[in-house]
């Protein structure tokens, strides 16, 4: 737990103290004196992405058994964007539901090709079997596979053990989401925040909303509510002010996009990065201005769900642009968030940012190999992790189980052949600085440091 | 100017200092701590007439539960008065006519769920049924379905008023059965395209994960010789193995949706629930530990997982368990859950079942305990607000923003918009789920909007004004009168000190505490004075005064 600076202590307890204006993000030489410390992202695909669908045996032995199993939702081999003689992608991760195969890969198929993407084959929970959503969401979240009642989160203790950690203006520790993660569980000072624009009080009738600074003494309604949070009852009372605290401080920065008219004072994504509609990549939009304004932040949770396709699946069929793809769908909004957040920060003219920013992407679990009669999967074991970074080292890792019955688990999954653990110490180990003599208090129960090598050190 | 700027709280302020009158902290009454728990909001008249059932606590609690657990005796013509008033068309209707008017013709696909929404909010504020509401409330989030979903969204006036309510004090297996039969669920869980030879788990799964046993009873195995045996002979659990099982019992239970497969009749294009024989598994099952021979009759299959179901025990602990989370504590007592399952156990076939266990753990010693520290979920600190301040909601053309798009639209930002939980283990109960800083916020967010809410005519629907004028003759309108007023009102009893002398702050700015303010100038914002803090806006300070009580710590407490 860290503490933040000190100036936000004195919220709403003096009159006279400024925030940190929003327009301070268009002036790089004000952020000389910012820390620029290593950040992780944390982005969770809730309800258990369907692995095989999106990376798929294009040829040889793998692809032999694959067909022989998912009858029904077998995506034809011309129908993927290769990436080496035995293994596709899904054709969404790099092109949109209009563009052939031919097409030139876009987003992060594009950062796949150039070096900067990992996938991870064969990943999961080694040490324990379930196919229930929430209990292994559960786990992976506190990093404690089979235990359910741990007290923290894997990020809580992770920020325990990571050297050097900046004082934070709010935390090192932020979810980006409408609940407090559970990968933050037990961090009192993590701030939890679904949208950046959305979250401020302002309700109150326009003569008591702001602050009237032509009034002496007036002060807008909402500078009331962070005192009234202050005091040591009732027992949760600093749950309240963490988010007062926040609403204060959020509410001098504009999150909107940037416009030359209606939003001077916005935010401008750099690199011409186009981020896509949608709460994702709102959240990593707002999480790249958070970076760049350099407030300390250390640790980021996001979820993207939706992927829990037990029916209507869909098969990819580039090049039409009205077929079903509900898992394109999907594929593709991951796919151009993330490769807008990349282009955003790692064209910075503070510099390439994504050298300092590692993002993971994890699922529960992987899908049942046999598809289901209702052009869907049901729940699985083995999947794929993917990482993302201007210090990932790029391409394929893992060895990947095998889809022929002697090796499937339990003759129905994919097994798994790399602890989802390991990929996430390797991050702590070689990017954020931890010891891997203290994994043990990030992943109690690990075992040894098995370094997969996605990630470069120093 | 005495005082130029506020620097701080009271305390630090002379002429504060000088007429503030201290107030002790006081404990919650016991009727506050009964109606803030059970039902969306204490308000004084409801704590007199509580009050007035009877010599002592433990009297008027029992006479209170007598009159609630049979809703059918209390008279809710006003309520029930305010929602024919409202015009809503779609909860009356059977699914044929649902399916019908919104998925084939041509009306609004999301009319019924956002009715079914509005009905929700209008009902928590009004309704005197007020512990059956409550009940409602929890078996949406038990059996929750997302209710917009693009299918479900056009059904789900028929799963909330056919489904839910009927059960809602009535017997589980009757409910179980009728949750697994409805289209909502059929459709949110992917039953209705399961078939034999390429099952879909998903129903059977959390049917068993969420509905019945729960995920504590839940052995992570495909070999059902794993799991253990009770002295009763029961399995204490489930493995995947019964999952599946569970899933090839219920292959065939499906909508009827004019799939290719059915006759093209207008009979397979209803909607309805069918059973679709050709679907069905007919071979032998192998469940908790017991055979279910092949070749069963329609619908049997089925019933006969549901039946193992409903009478086990861990359902009834994983059931009671739930409910004392939602009306005791985030850690109930153990004890307490034993025999609350046992009396549900009992009583599983009694058509009055669930009364029966709601009633024994409510008359329970630690029911009403100071220490249970249960916290108001976003939507109950909402409704809470429009009760305190006897708002007359009746939300109409919600297709408009103003006001009640834009009430719903904030509503759901809280993260608690009603049915909009999209997995389905449903709204979480502890209060820890609900402290982050974004539902907190976005919260806040709408109890600082809702005083200003107008209807066409441009009547702020919550009375706030009036109600203030109401009860202080104007020679008493001091910004300490009129805190000490609402805080009494809300709460009933009084916060920390500091937080009633920031509030009293806020309401005199640059004046005296005791200096009386015109709240007739103008009604209802005031008028602008620029010069005289303490007389700027005057309607609008205490608009928003009152949603800073709102948001006070204590107020969250329920």
């Amino acid at each position: 737990m860290i503490r933040r600076r000190d100036f936000l202590k004195g919220l709403g307890l003096s009159a006279g103290f400024t925030l940190v204006p929003g327009s301070l993000l268009f002036n790089p030489a004000a952020m000389a004196s910012g820390t620029r410390n290593e950040v992780m992202v944390f982005l969770f695909l809730r309800g258990g992405i369907d692995g095989l669908h999106l990376l798929t045996p294009a040829s040889g032995p793998e692809r032999t058994a694959y067909e022989s199993r998912r009858a029904t939702l077998l995506t034809p081999e011309d129908r993927l964007r290769p990436i080496n003689g035995q293994w596709g992608f899904h054709p969404r991760l790099g092109g949109a539901r209009g563009d052939a195969v031919g097409t030139p890969t876009q987003w992060l198929h594009r950062l796949y090709d150039q070096g900067r993407l990992a996938v991870i084959q064969g990943t999961g929970m080694s040490t324990v079997v379930n196919r229930s959503h929430f209990e292994t969401q559960t786990y992976i979240d506190l990093g404690t596979p089979g235990q359910r009642s741990t007290d923290t989160g894997w990020l809580t203790r992770a920020a325990n053990v990571v050297p050097g950690l900046p004082t934070p203006l709010l935390s090192t520790n932020f979810g980006l989401a409408e609940s407090a993660p559970l990968s933050l569980l037990g961090d009192a000072e993590a701030f939890t925040v679904a949208s950046g624009q959305e979250f401020r009080l302002d309700g109150f009738h326009w003569s008591w909303n702001d602050t009237n600074t032509d009034l002496a003494g007036h002060r807008g309604a909402h500078r009331l509510v962070a005192p009234l949070w202050t005091g040591a009852e009732p027992d949760f009372v600093e749950s309240g002010r963490q988010a007062a605290e926040a609403l204060e401080y959020l509410r001098e920065i504009d999150f909107r996009e940037f416009d030359p008219v209606d939003r001077p004072d916005g935010y401008r994504p750099e690199g011409g990065a186009e981020y896509p509609d949608g709460t994702l990549s709102e959240q990593l939009r707002n999480l790249a201005q958070l970076i760049k304004l350099d407030t300390g932040i250390a640790a980021a949770s996001l979820d993207f769900g939706g992927w829990d396709t037990h029916d209507g699946q869909g098969i990819p069929n580039p090049g039409n642009p009205t077929h079903w793809d509900y898992f394109g769908n999907q594929v593709e909004e991951l796919s151009r968030a993330l490769s807008a957040f990349y282009t955003d920060l790692s064209s910075s003219v503070m510099g390439n940012l994504m050298n300092c920013v590692n993002v993971v992407v994890v699922s529960e679990f992987g899908r049942r190999v046999r598809s289901n009669g209702s052009g869907g999967t049901d729940h699985g074991y083995g999947n794929l992790m993917m990482a993302l970074g201007g210090r990932v080292n790029g391409g394929l890792h893992g060895s990947f189980p095998g889809l022929d019955d002697l090796s499937l688990f339990e003759g129905q999954d994919l097994a798994v052949s790399t602890d989802y653990r390991q990929v996430l110490a390797e991050m702590l180990v070689d990017r954020m600085g931890v010891a891997p003599a203290n994994l043990g208090e990030v992943f109690p129960g690990l075992g040894g440091y098995q370094p997969v090598g996605v990630f470069q050190g120093g | 100017m005495a005082v130029q700027t506020l620097t701080g709280r009271g305390s630090d302020d002379l002429i504060f200092a000088n007429d503030f009158e201290a107030v002790e902290t006081a404990d919650v009454p016991f009727a506050r701590r009964v109606l803030e728990r059970l039902t969306y909001g204490a308000t004084p008249d409801k704590v007199a007439s509580f009050n007035a059932l009877g010599a002592d606590d433990g009297q008027r609690l029992a006479a209170w539960l007598d009159s609630q657990l049979a809703p059918e005796t209390i008279d809710d013509g006003v309520c029930q008065q305010r929602l024919a008033s409202a015009g809503y068309t779609t909860l009356a209707k059977t699914i044929p006519q649902l399916w019908a008017d919104h998925v084939r013709g041509g009306q609004s696909r999301s009319q019924p769920a956002s009715e079914t929404t509005a009905a929700r909010v209008l009902r928590s504020v009004c309704s005197r049924r007020q512990l059956y509401e409550r009940m409602v409330e929890f078996w949406h989030d038990h059996f929750s379905v997302y209710g917009w979903d693009f299918t479900i969204q056009a059904l789900f006036s028929h799963y909330d008023g056919q489904v839910i309510r009927p059960n809602a004090l009535g017997n589980f297996r009757t409910m179980l059965e009728a949750v697994a039969a409805s289209p909502a669920m059929l459709y949110y869980l992917d039953n209705q395209s399961s078939k034999a030879g390429a099952f879909n788990e998903n129903f059977a799964r959390e049917l068993l994960e969420l509905h019945t046993m729960g995920v504590e009873a839940y052995f992570p195995t495909n070999n059902p010789d794993d799991v253990p045996v009770d002295g009763e002979g029961l399995k204490v659990g489930y493995a995947d193995w019964d999952v599946y099982e569970a899933a090839r019992a219920f292959t065939g239970w499906t909508v009827a949706d004019d799939h290719w497969e059915f006759p093209d009749q207008p009979e397979y294009d209803t909607g309805e629930f069918i059973y679709w024989a050709d679907w069905h598994d007919i071979s032998g099952k192998f469940f908790l530990g017991g055979f279910i021979t092949p070749n069963q009759p329609a619908l049997a299959d089925g019933r006969i997982v549901l039946d193992r179901l409903a009478s086990h025990p861990a359902t009834a602990r994983h059931v009671c368990r739930k409910l004392a989370v939602r009306f005791i504590s985030d850690s109930p007592p153990d004890s307490l859950v034993e025999s609350a399952a046992d009396i549900f156990r009992a009583q599983w076939e009694a058509p009055d079942q669930i009364a029966q266990v709601v009633r024994h753990l409510l008359e329970s010693p630690p029911a009403f305990d100071e220490a249970s520290g249960k916290r108001r979920r976003p939507y109950d600190q909402v409704i809470a607000m429009l009760r305190k301040t006897d708002a007359d909601v009746v939300p109409i053309n919600l297709g408009d923003w103003n006001p009640w798009g834009e009430f719903l639209y904030r509503l759901r930002q809280t993260g608690h918009g009603p049915f909009r939980w999209r997995t389905p283990d449903g709204f979480p109960d502890n209060s820890e789920a609900w402290a982050s800083t974004s539902v907190l916020g976005q919260t806040w967010r709408l109890l600082s909007r809702l005083p200003q809410l107008e209807d066409a005519a441009e009547n702020q629907i919550l009375p706030v004004l009036d109600l203030t004028r109401a009860a202080l003759p104007p020679a008493e309108r001091t910004p300490e009168r009129i805190v000490d007023l609402w805080l009494d009102r809300v709460l009933g009893y009084a916060p920390q000190d500091f937080r009633r002398r920031d509030l009293i702050d806020f309401m005199r700015q640059n004046g005296a505490s005791s200096q009386v303010l015109d709240l007739d100038a103008n009604p209802p914002y005031g008028s602008w004075n620029g010069n005289d803090l303490s007389q700027h806006y005057n309607g609008v300070r205490l608009n928003a005064m009152v949603s800073l009580v709102f948001t006070l710590p204590e107020a969250h407490l329920r």
